[in-house]
């Protein structure tokens, strides 16, 4: 017969496990893609020795280790539910007293843990951090004899904190809160000589890492800005400990007693609903949509951007911009793209800012444009403001292409050398590898022998404020280059410079359209009627659904309609962009 | 014959017993009538004598690695799995200085798929000049505007232990300049912490200050600075500095001054001594230096452009001034060293002169003031008894050579070269005969050579010094704790 007690707890650690599945892998994901562009994990002894002789370090490597695996949203989600369901299995191991009814509390931990990697810059070393604490109590727990415990204890804290950083203070405090002491002057004697060792452990790193005293004490790679003290991994040691401690008073219920369930029951609604209501408060869906057009725009998923633009507009220049890269790379950009928010020039090729996410997404822009030195430029700012100074293996691969691209050769190699050593990258390294060796090879892929061709060649200095020329010589150089025209459109009629628009529309005249794009037909008869001529006389092939929806418009605007009756009737034209917004 | 005189023969005799015993030896090796691929290049360099172990990779494929340096007073032999080859530092300096101004080589072989091949001999000349044992130089990744990660290193050029003179970490990721010597001398030198609550940190024997070398009047703090000889003055230039970013994927980056001017710092008193003649609205004059006797001041001054599209055509002309150092003044004429000329290249850059105060070294690019994203730079030299142009030919390449400094007995110099792939910079020194001959450069030996194809940073603004500077990152850290001393102008 199956034990029920076995049975209930499994089913607890199970649910858990695949909650945290179904949430990181189902309604968070790109929350892990978000984590894994931000470092570069190097199978090498040199990137292991790197990272694990700082403070932390063991705990930090392994955090990157499973946080390549985040590539992959589901395996991602997976390995966070297994490591979550490890810290509870391992706190419910290390309670002194485990009747049924307190299994629930053993969860608690993990849950807080849960609510830190909701936020986007939180990184997995402290949950690792956390769990490897754990573990080393619940073997120090496996010695019987109370005083070798406590010298064990002693000796290994040090190593403890140096392998996970100020997290392991879990270790100590767990061991000290569930021991049983018989005098109260020998437990004050033993949590002051601990208190010890850990000061002195800090003070040690401090000196040989050359680190400020404080970063020390708080963990210098929990959180991605260093100056930031993530809260939640305490409040799991802190909880951890407490729950240790607790558990020492912790009576069973007798066995066939209804109190049992119903304790057990009332535990899983209290710290369940309070884990649901916590991850529901501590996760951004608004950021996980815009890191889902960042990462469509990263890997080139581009119906997927225009899908759910057409379910729910997006109003950030950031996804705005993976946008209207979508609508170019599918060829709608010029037809459809005042039927979803635009927010100017800003929604086409955003403002360089001096941060780590918002460039990488403006850099996919300039790099389908062919302005691949710009493309450079961006993603090796946004790598060089990542706030924890870890590389970027999708910013390596980038350098890697535009330097390859562009004809630095030496410099490709020295990030494909790297991406080698990358489980996420490899494939893609080594065929880089083959390419540089043969260079013809780059023939026979269709992205690169066309940026190879129509990449910016001449001279000039980048200037946002001249963008209009930038994409017009660029545009010039390759007269093939169908994005660079309409990004030269869409940025005049995005600034409202109609001018500019009709001087610059007669130059994509050997491009092909089999009709004149429907924003373009748009701003065409609006220029025309602003500078006083009737529609009637309009020297361009503007249909006449056109024609008669401008007349009408006029019509309209004569008429004094309201906006929002405006707004509404010309939804999805140039025209409501161009008056309206 | 003496026991004394038996010495190099006995040394010659152990080292091969001991090494050869222990090494693989090629046998039936093919000949490839060809140099080894080798990193770094070290075919017909010179070295100093006190220089660390010249480790190098074979760049192919192979299972054992065999190297003999052979000279007439020893030999060294080494075998290796793979394709690196990593000299004992104490057979490496007894071998240099059994070979002192002599020239040995080293024949390397390889063995590929069970089969020796023997390569050419490469030919190294030992000076008998010791080089400064010191080097300083700013890591940093070649970036644009964000900076992060940036340390400013001392590594010992004998072997090779690098030390931190000041850490990202210690200073809140701060931009920080490169370290300056004053004549080689570790106990006189400086860097800057730039950023809010930021300066110059000054190493005024031992003891660090940190300098606001600012007032009212100046386009900004000091930029580029060198010691008198004395220490007592500071030459600076304060200069409004602007980043464009080129659109060519054979160029990067460009930074272009919009002002810049001259000034001289008391250190002893906190003064900063205005020369209008260094100051002039209509000329932009930067990169200030003085010669080792004090008695001059040499800068690059170029007319000023009202427009920065005009940057093509801001070229930098070498000037000289009278200096006066009782009273931090300079004279009233000014003499062109070397004048640029239009459409050429030859824009000066980092003038420094050599410590007998013979030659002078500077960098010439098409324009500019940022040579170190020129591919045309390269060093020059110029004789300044007789005028007499140094063109370097040996020396250069042809990516950017540039921020060169010299080693105190003049012998050396050491600089920031990008040739081994356009945009890491790393340090090459030259051997500079008493003739001003100038040797082919090599490249900061590693104890890993590979570091340089993996590392992502580059060496920069690398300086000799004589000794250990006496001060390291924490020290560094103190010193920005502290209040900035403020600096009067003296008209």
């Amino acid at each position: 017969m199956i034990n029920q007690s076995k049975i209930i707890k499994a089913g607890l650690t199970v649910a858990l496990i695949v909650g945290a599945t179904i949430f990181f892998g189902h309604v968070y994901p790109h929350h892990l893609h978000y984590q894994e562009q931000f470092q570069i994990f190097m199978f090498t002894g040199s990137y292991a020795a790197e990272v694990i002789m700082t403070p932390g370090g063991l705990a930090d490597y392994l955090g990157r280790f499973f946080t390549q695996f985040f590539f992959s949203s589901g395996l991602g989600a997976i390995l966070i539910g297994l490591l979550l369901a490890g810290i509870q299995l391992a706190m419910w191991g290390l309670m002194a007293e485990r009747p049924l009814w307190a299994y629930p509390l053993s969860f608690i931990p993990s849950i807080a843990l849960w609510m830190h990697l909701c936020d986007e810059n939180s990184l997995m070393g402290a949950t690792v951090a956390v769990l490897l604490s754990l573990l080393c109590a619940l073997a120090a727990r496996q010695i019987k004899n109370p005083m070798v415990q406590l010298v064990v204890m002693l000796i290994t804290t040090p190593l403890m904190l140096w392998l996970c950083g100020a997290l392991g203070v879990a270790y100590p405090l767990v061991l000290l809160a569930r021991m049983k002491w018989h005098r109260a002057w020998s437990a004050i004697a033993w949590v002051c000589l601990t208190a010890c060792v850990v000061a002195g452990t800090f003070a040690a790193q401090r000196y040989v890492h050359a680190l400020p005293l404080g970063r020390v004490v708080s963990g210098i790679h929990y959180y991605r800005f260093p100056q930031i003290i993530a809260a939640w991994p305490w409040v799991a040691v802190l909880a951890s400990a407490a729950i240790a401690l607790v558990s020492r008073w912790l009576k069973p219920v007798a066995k066939g007693s209804k109190m049992r369930y119903a304790v057990l029951g009332a535990l899983i609604v209290v710290i369940g609903g309070s884990g649901f209501a916590g991850v529901n408060r501590c996760s951004d869906m608004g950021k996980e949509e815009l890191m889902a057009y960042d990462y469509w725009a990263r890997t080139k998923q581009w119906s997927k951007i225009v899908d759910k633009a057409l379910k729910k507009n997006p109003d950030v220049p950031m996804s705005v911009a993976c946008l209207n890269l979508a609508l170019a790379k599918t060829g709608q950009l010029a037809d459809y793209m005042f039927l979803f928010y635009q927010n100017g020039s800003q929604g086409l090729l955003p403002t360089f800012v001096r941060d780590f996410t918002s460039p990488l997404a403006t850099s996919e822009a300039y790099y389908h444009l062919g302005f691949l030195n710009t493309a450079q430029r961006f993603t090796f700012e946004a790598q060089e403001a990542i706030p924890d100074f870890q590389k970027s293996g999708r910013c390596y691969k980038r350098l890697a292409e535009t330097s390859m691209l562009t004809g630095n050769k030496a410099v490709a190699q020295k990030y494909i050398k790297s991406l080698q050593h990358t489980l996420v990258y490899r494939n893609w390294a080594n065929w880089a590898q083959e390419m540089l060796d043969n260079p013809d090879g780059l023939k026979d892929n269709p992205e690169y022998s066309w940026l190879s061709a129509a990449q910016s060649r001449g001279d000039f200095y980048y200037s946002e404020d001249e963008m209009d020329s930038m994409l017009g010589l660029l545009f010039q150089q390759s007269s093939t280059n169908k994005m660079a025209y309409e990004y030269l459109m869409a940025w005049c009629l995005l600034n409202k410079n109609l001018p500019r628009f009709e001087q610059c529309y007669p130059i994509g005249a050997g491009l092909g359209y089999d009709h004149i794009p429907m924003a373009y037909q748009e701003a065409l008869a609006l220029h025309w009627t602003r500078l006083g001529n009737p529609l009637e006389t309009i020297p361009w092939v503007v249909s006449d659904q056109v024609c008669q929806r401008m007349a009408q418009f006029i019509a309209d605007v004569q008429a004094q309609r309201p906006r929002s009756y405006m707004l509404n009737a010309y939804r999805g034209s140039y025209w409501a962009y161009y008056f309206f917004k | 014959m003496s026991l004394r005189s038996l010495c190099p023969y006995g040394l010659y005799v152990l080292t091969v017993l001991c090494l050869v015993a222990c090494a693989e030896k090629p046998h039936d090796a093919e000949r490839a009538e060809m140099l080894p691929p080798i990193y770094p290049d070290y075919e017909g360099v010179t070295v100093p004598v006190n220089i660390a172990p010249l480790n190098f990779l074979l760049r192919d494929d192979c299972e054992v690695v065999y190297a003999e340096a052979k000279g007439t007073a020893g030999i060294i032999t080494i075998a290796a799995r793979g394709n690196e080859i990593e000299f004992g530092p104490k057979q490496w300096h007894r071998f240099l200085e059994m070979h002192q101004d002599k020239s040995f080589r080293i024949t390397v072989s390889a063995k590929k798929d069970g089969q020796w091949i023997e390569y050419d001999p490469i030919s190294i000349n030992v000076s008998g000049d010791s080089i400064d044992p010191y080097l300083t130089y700013r890591l940093i990744e070649p970036d644009y505007e964000i900076f992060s990660r940036l340390q400013i290193k001392e590594r010992c050029v004998e072997n090779f232990t690098e030390r931190t003179l000041c850490d990202y970490n210690m200073v809140g990721n701060r931009c920080m300049n490169c370290h300056t010597y004053g004549a080689g001398r570790p106990d006189r030198s400086f860097l800057y912490v730039r950023g809010e609550g930021g300066g110059m940190i000054l190493n005024d024997a031992g003891q660090l200050r940190k300098l606001g070398l600012k007032t009212d009047n100046m386009v900004s703090g000091s930029v580029y600075a060198q010691f008198s000889p004395s220490g007592r003055w500071l030459v600076f230039s304060a200069n409004v500095i602007i980043p464009g970013f080129h659109a060519n994927p054979s160029k990067r980056l460009e930074v272009f001054d919009t002002k810049s001017d001259v000034y001289v710092a008391d250190l002893a008193n906190n003064t900063i001594v205005a020369n209008p003649i260094l100051a002039d609205s209509l000329t932009l004059e930067t990169f200030p230096t003085f010669s080792p006797d004090g008695k001059s001041l040499y800068y690059c001054a170029a007319q000023w452009k009202p427009k920065a599209s005009a940057i093509d055509s801001l070229q930098y002309s070498l000037c000289r001034v009278d200096f006066n150092e009782s009273t931090g003044r300079v004279g009233k004429e000014i003499d062109t060293i070397v004048a640029a000329r239009l459409g050429e290249k030859s824009s000066v850059c980092h003038p420094r002169v050599s410590p007998d105060g013979r030659y002078l070294l500077y960098t010439v690019a098409d324009y500019g003031t940022f040579p170190i994203w020129h591919r045309e730079s390269d060093q020059q030299m110029i004789d300044l008894t007789t005028g007499e142009i140094n063109e370097m030919a040996r020396a250069n390449s042809d990516q950017s050579d540039t921020y060169h400094s010299w080693s105190s007995n003049g012998r050396w110099i050491v600089f920031a070269s990008k040739r081994d792939d356009g945009l890491y910079g790393k340090p090459y020194f030259c051997h500079v005969s008493e003739t001003g001959e100038v040797s082919k450069a090599f490249v900061l030996p590693q104890k890993h050579p590979t570091l340089y194809e993996t590392n992502l940073k580059s060496f920069n603004a690398p300086e000799l010094g004589r000794g250990q500077v006496l001060f390291d990152a924490a020290d560094v850290a103190a010193a920005m704790e502290l209040p900035a001393e403020t600096f009067s102008r003296e008209d």
